[in-house]
């Protein structure tokens, strides 16, 4: 317990085992390497400053406190701790809406590959340009379905109804989408991992 | 959805958090037993992830990592302190320290006038937005907290909050000067029925009954014990009446610098 002194290329994984030693430090290098990221993704959402971090000061120390339940094999620490983040923020936009309030670990989507180490940030950043720009490159209609859905919190049927199309409509643009996405990051070289 | 049915369609919106619950446990049943959907499932939601780093970087006030690692530290504190209770609480022991001066402050008749300060929240929960209520909290622990040391005099005094806001609490904890007992102004949640907040002190790894906060928005109580730079001030959701030790995990926490 306490505050320990973490190696900067410790992995992600290795990091949520120190958080369920309750080891600060630990938690420390965790908030180093995606606080940023966090905050972005929950301030792209609830669109205020005080609420961003709310949300983020939330989702850490929901992954602090729940870290003993966590699963490697269900994703990596980052992509939990990111979907904490996005659904407390669309929490927060739908204002006590209902809907879940926290992530279970079986919940986590599949990892998109952590590179831990001291490049981190600068690793995120040259993908956060590429991610940006692949997704800019979308077709219109496309674009907007996925951020309806993913920063918006809206449903299929709510995107077909705001869109005035066909739910299959949507649905084809999600998954389209999505694969456009792939193309484009494997283009880069920017591998989306999966299966 | 018929079971058999492929769900590529689904895979994506799913990935997307855009599908109604029924049809996301559907999802999850199929992928259980179909290899192909499940691994198109696991490539959208990889896709899906790359998501946050499109957002334009910012940056986070400073403030935020210290509230963060804050907090951590003072539950990192209390749970083990906590852990060291109940080990302890296995075995039959005497009397703890603190109920002898908790006694010896009653019986002496405490002169500050604990139970004339109590004082309800006088706002409508109700109708107030999220800030209003915190604002509105706010500015009366400013005044219990002004009345408070105007009547004992403090030697050191604590801001403690946290939560949401929907839910948020407040304490302002006044250790006054001549080693008397501290004094706590609580905001709380409102509890279940049957059920109060108990104050913990965690001092040197022990934990000690600092007693129930009074029912009430805003409330106001005496501890049984000084409380100093170092401790740990704890609450745990007990029975009605309270227990000898916490029964229950840590609410909240902070720890007094």
């Amino acid at each position: 317990m306490g505050d320990s002194i973490v190696p900067r290329d410790i992995a992600d994984d290795r990091l949520v085992e120190a958080l369920g030693r309750q080891d600060v430090g630990a938690l420390e290098s965790l908030y180093d390497r995606y606080g940023k990221v966090a905050y972005s993704l929950a301030y792209r959402i609830v669109g205020e400053r005080g609420v961003a971090e709310d949300v983020v000061q939330d989702a850490f120390l929901s992954v602090w406190r729940q870290a003993k339940s966590y699963r490697p094999d269900r994703g990596s620490a980052k992509t939990w701790l990111m979907a904490i983040v996005r659904n407390r923020s669309i929490d927060k936009l739908r204002s006590h809406a209902t809907g879940t309030n926290s992530v279970s670990i079986d919940d986590v989507p599949e990892d998109f590959g952590a590179e831990p180490g001291p490049w981190q940030q600068v690793w995120n950043d040259l993908r956060g340009a590429t991610v940006r720009d692949a997704l800019e490159r979308l077709p219109t209609d496309q674009k907007k379905s996925i951020e309806l859905a993913y920063f918006s919190g809206y449903s299929q049927s709510e995107i077909a109804e705001l869109m005035g199309v066909p739910l299959g409509t949507v649905k084809g643009r999600m998954r389209i989408g999505l694969q456009k996405l792939k193309s484009m990051l494997e283009t880069r070289e920017l591998g989306v991992s999966g299966a | 959805m018929i079971e058999s049915d492929h769900v590529l369609d689904l895979t994506a919106a799913y990935a997307l958090h855009s599908l109604p619950p029924d049809q996301r446990q559907a999802v999850e049943t199929h992928c259980a037993s179909c290899a192909s959907c499940a691994a198109d499932l696991a490539e959208m939601k990889g896709l899906a992830a790359t998501l946050p780093l499109a957002c334009e970087p910012m940056t986070p006030s400073a403030a935020l990592k210290r509230r963060i690692l804050a907090e951590a530290r003072g539950e990192a504190a209390a749970g083990q302190a906590l852990r060291n209770s109940q080990r302890r609480a296995a075995i039959p022991s005497s009397t703890p320290w603190w109920a002898g001066l908790a006694a010896a402050v009653f019986l002496a008749g405490v002169s500050l006038n604990v139970s004339a300060m109590i004082e309800r929240s006088r706002m409508d929960a109700q109708a107030a937005s999220s800030a209003t209520q915190m604002k509105a909290m706010g500015d009366e622990l400013a005044l219990n907290k002004g009345a408070i040391i105007e009547i004992a005099g403090a030697r050191k005094v604590w801001d403690m909050s946290g939560g949401k806001p929907d839910h948020w609490w407040h304490c302002t904890l006044v250790q006054p000067f001549g080693n008397k007992p501290a004094m706590l102004v609580a905001s709380m949640p409102a509890m279940p029925k049957g059920k109060t907040f108990q104050v913990w002190v965690i001092r040197h790894g022990a934990v000690h009954n600092a007693g129930l906060v009074p029912a009430g928005k805003t409330s106001m109580m005496h501890m049984p014990m000084p409380v100093q730079k170092g401790d740990v001030v704890a609450f745990t959701v007990e029975p009605l009446g309270g227990s000898k030790t916490p029964t229950m995990p840590i609410a909240m926490s902070q720890s007094l610098d």
